[in-house]
């Protein structure tokens, strides 16, 4: 529910980390995990309408989204979670131990880079 | 740096990176946490769907403890001071934060309402959140302690249904349970559920309304202030 205030995390995110190259980013990627209570699909619609007439005009938001995974306080392996049930398919223990399925982060960024040559043509 | 098919003007590159995108509210929950430390308050953070009883809750918690500990509260809603005003009525200071929409209270509303409060001597500080099972969830408001409040009314099922909530919570309340003999709610089976989701969560079951269960709510509450005070001193000593 709270796309937009996220969105504009992303925006200013993007805005810090290449002032200098807003106008060349074509795609900016993300890791939603399940548990980020982000829809990834509204949030590429509300994009789309805060970027429409800024520098950023020319780039879409694309997303990969992560599993659930836990990892076992007793046997130490990594498990998949599924529908919630936070417990060690091995050991029947429970685990709050999760390593994967919080991420809300922007992974990659990719940018349209010209040499020399090519802006000089 | 990996290099992409070039089917712009220019060469596509990938800039492998990673930020946090809720990086900016970690860090304020952070300067909230240690301002609690300074303080030696104990910061709670209330959260439900609308109408579980949270406000009810903090009445009735501030007439049991009222004599014992100074408690203030932080009431976040979409619109209106009511619910300041009810806890006000109890003679605690009370100030509401009005999100003017915003789904969920956010660190920096905090950071911005606590001076405006009074917290001279004040022992307790409780947060009650905006009403909303989902988006709360992934905001630290710098709390020492995450409650999530279930009433029998809303069904048993909720744990499994909003499992962010439940796993982030550290502490769940079953409420009103003055309706137990009325509605199809287990106290076992929702138990069973949230620990599921999240195998640390304690939980309380009680009525405001009738006063069950509400001592053992009060000296959580207490046991947890006398904690966090050792443990403040044990590290101002060091």
């Amino acid at each position: 529910m709270h796309e937009v205030s996220i969105c504009q995390s992303i925006i200013n995110a993007v805005e810090e980390e290449f002032p200098e190259q807003l106008e060349n980013i074509r795609e900016v990627h993300l890791k939603v995990g399940l548990l980020s209570c982000v829809q990834p699909e509204f949030l590429q619609q509300v994009y789309k309408m805060m970027t429409a007439d800024n520098e950023l005009q020319r780039s879409v938001l694309s997303f990969e989204r992560t599993e659930i995974k836990a990892e076992c306080e007793s046997c130490r392996q990594n498990f998949k979670v599924e529908n919630y049930v936070f417990v060690c398919p091995v050991c029947n223990i429970p685990s709050n131990n999760i390593t994967e399925g919080n991420e809300l982060i922007i992974d990659k960024i990719i940018l349209e880079e010209f040499t020399y040559e090519e802006v000089n043509q | 740096m990996k290099k992409l098919t070039n089917k712009a003007a220019g060469t596509l590159r990938a800039h492998d990176i990673s930020l946090n995108l809720l990086k900016a509210n970690d860090l304020v929950a952070e300067m909230i946490r240690s301002d609690m430390q300074c303080r030696n308050i104990l910061l709670l953070n209330l959260v439900s769907s609308p109408g579980s009883g949270k406000t009810s809750l903090l009445e009735e918690t501030i007439k049991l403890l009222k004599d014992e500990v100074n408690i203030a509260v932080l009431e976040g809603d979409l619109e209106t001071e009511r619910d300041a005003d009810r806890i006000r009525k109890q003679g605690v200071p009370a100030l509401q934060i009005v999100t003017g929409g915003t789904c969920h209270l956010e660190a920096q509303m905090i950071h911005q309402a606590l001076p405006k409060i009074n917290l001279d001597n004040v022992d307790i500080l409780f947060i009650e959140n905006v009403g909303n099972l989902v988006c709360p969830a992934s905001y630290d408001l710098g709390e020492d302690i995450r409650v999530t409040l279930i009433s029998c009314t809303e069904g048993d099922d909720k744990p499994k249904k909003y499992p962010s909530m439940f796993l982030t919570t550290d502490i769940m309340l079953v409420t009103k349970t003055d309706l137990l003999p009325y509605v199809p709610f287990s106290v076992e089976a929702v138990t069973k559920d949230a620990e599921e989701v999240n195998a640390s969560i304690q939980t309380f079951v009680l009525s405001s309304y009738k006063g069950n269960g509400m001592s053992e709510w009060c000296q959580y509450l207490i046991q947890q202030l006398e904690q966090k005070r050792e443990k403040n001193s044990v590290n101002a000593a060091l």
